[in-house]
């Protein structure tokens, strides 16, 4: 089971990426290769944020804010997964609890969308108010409300990690526990196949005509050196 | 500071904004999109940000109000491009100040600038920096650990800081000139570049799929298990970009969370 403090950290750490995201910097702190091993780090094992962060960086590759057009919220999901995976404990198969995870808060980047655009409607207020204060002469107050609008992210993503670490993720330790064997292992097998739906994603994300044909290339020399390197007994993975 | 009469009868304008207020006007940019909302997006951050030079610039109350509240109008860039609007617009906004350009021209400035450097900016480090840094970070990481991190970081931001600095300042420096600056960088040019690289290293990430699914703790082992789970990637790889198309990210994942587990009860039974 995690600590306050810990959980609150997390809290406080997503939170800051959610802002960090779109109001404040955006120099990717937000992304998930990133919030993710931060949360985990976060809970005490940032090794298993990195293990959740790298496919879901992949996942929502080409996650783009482009004019009015909202992506999914990619820094509330990656971060809540991460949470809710390091909150399940230890466990055998991580990343059956992460496919869990990514179950159970994937769909926190399609909510997180739809409350950005809520926050932006909001705003519209915001700058209602500070037009209005300016007409009375009083630019200081005007601009002290374009701040306002930082803290609708924070708050909501912050939440929501400290939900998942310290709810969810000790539900999904419980579940983890009284699955058959075979269904873990389909679960975790389900979560090396992420990566194989991040790198369809990358393609896509790329928007090239010949897309699937450098993906063919890349994808035999990845090969080439994964061959290579069995031969000459290098293969290993970190944690 | 050296102070110039200004022609409109508003009292003294300095000739040029200090270093230190233009820093802050920097500094504020940073926090552009704080108040983002659908109908001006970025109106009330351009007017946060520009605040302080307008402080220095307008030194009459009612002058420096109502150039607040001309940047209270629509305005949406690319935020890193900004910089570049941003320091263009004190550019235009001194000589406003000295009665020497009509308010108009910062407004024609803006105008003119933000669509076109929203779609540069856009596609550049939304659609190409960013990918090609993320997946290259990401496809390392089983092997560099924590590293991984600190690449994509350092991959992402050494071009997006100085971006920023750099265009703030040719902006104030060279005014509309600094279009030639953005158009120099061949952005276009080298965004086509990192997707490629970005499409390539997709086609890695679905062969590290494969290795990943073929480690130690799975129901089976060998050769013939190495052929399912080759054959279990390019699958997914292929039916997630179909469905991609039509944006369903979640659906993928589920696929493939599925055919693992349908894969596992196979395995089982073998």
């Amino acid at each position: 089971m995690i600590g306050v403090w810990p959980l609150l950290l997390a809290g406080v750490i997503a939170g800051l990426a959610a802002v960090e995201r779109k109001a404040l910097l955006q120099a990717q702190v937000s992304r998930p290769i990133v919030v993710a091993p931060l949360v985990g780090w976060a809970l005490g094992d940032p090794l298993a944020g990195l293990y959740v962060g790298a496919p879901l960086e992949l996942l929502w590759i080409g996650a783009a804010n482009l004019g009015a057009a909202l992506p999914p919220h990619d820094t509330a999901a990656a971060a809540a997964v991460a949470a809710a995976t390091v909150g399940a404990g230890n466990v055998e198969l991580p990343g059956a609890v992460a496919a869990l995870a990514v179950l159970a808060f994937g769909p926190a980047a399609l909510l997180g969308r739809k409350l950005e655009g809520v926050g932006e409607r909001a705003n519209e207020r915001l700058v209602a108010h500070a037009a209005a204060a300016l007409g009375e002469g009083l630019p200081q107050r005007a601009f002290r409300l374009h701040l306002r609008g930082l803290w609708r992210p924070f708050a909501a993503t912050g939440a929501l990690v400290i939900v998942a670490g310290g709810l969810v993720g000790p539900a999904l330790g419980w579940v983890q526990d009284r699955l058959p064997l075979v269904a873990l292992a389909g679960l975790e097998i389900g979560w090396g196949l992420l990566w194989a739906v991040g790198g369809a994603s990358a393609v896509r994300a790329a928007r090239l005509p010949r897309g699937l044909a450098l993906a063919a290339g890349g994808a035999a020399v990845a090969a080439g050196l994964w061959t290579s390197a069995e031969l000459l007994g290098w293969v290993g993975v970190t944690g | 500071m050296e102070r110039v009469e200004v022609q409109n009868g508003v009292g003294t304008a300095p000739a040029g904004v200090p270093a230190g207020v233009l820093a802050r006007v920097f500094l504020r940019s940073l926090v552009l999109q704080a108040s983002f909302n659908r109908r001006g997006m970025q109106n009330l951050g351009f007017a946060y940000a520009m605040w302080p030079a307008l402080q220095v610039l307008y030194p009459d109350r009612a002058a420096r109000t109502r150039a607040a509240a001309r940047h209270l109008a629509f305005f949406n860039t690319h935020p890193y491009l900004a910089s570049a609007i941003l320091g263009g617009v004190i550019f235009h906004e001194e000589r406003v100040a000295r009665g020497e350009e009509s308010p108009d021209v910062v407004e024609n400035f803006k105008r003119a600038l933000q669509g076109p450097f929203a779609a540069v900016g856009d596609s550049f480090f939304w659609l190409s920096l960013r990918p090609s840094a993320g997946i290259l970070a990401a496809l390392l990481s089983p092997w560099i650990g924590l590293w991984a991190v600190a690449l994509f970081l350092v991959l992402y931001n050494v071009p997006h800081v100085a971006f920023r600095l750099v265009l703030f300042v040719d902006g104030y420096r060279r005014g509309d000139r600094v279009v030639e600056r953005v158009a120099r960088a061949a952005l276009p040019k080298w965004g086509a570049r990192l997707r490629g690289v970005s499409a390539a290293c997709g086609g890695a990430a679905a062969v590290v799929a494969a290795f990943l699914i073929t480690g130690p703790g799975l129901p089976v082992e060998g050769e013939p298990w190495l052929a399912v789970s080759c054959a279990a990637s390019a699958l997914v790889f292929l039916a997630s970009w179909a469905l991609l198309a039509r944006g369903g990210t979640l659906l993928a994942a589920g696929l493939a969370i599925g055919l693992g587990l349908v894969l596992a009860l196979l395995g089982a039974g073998w």
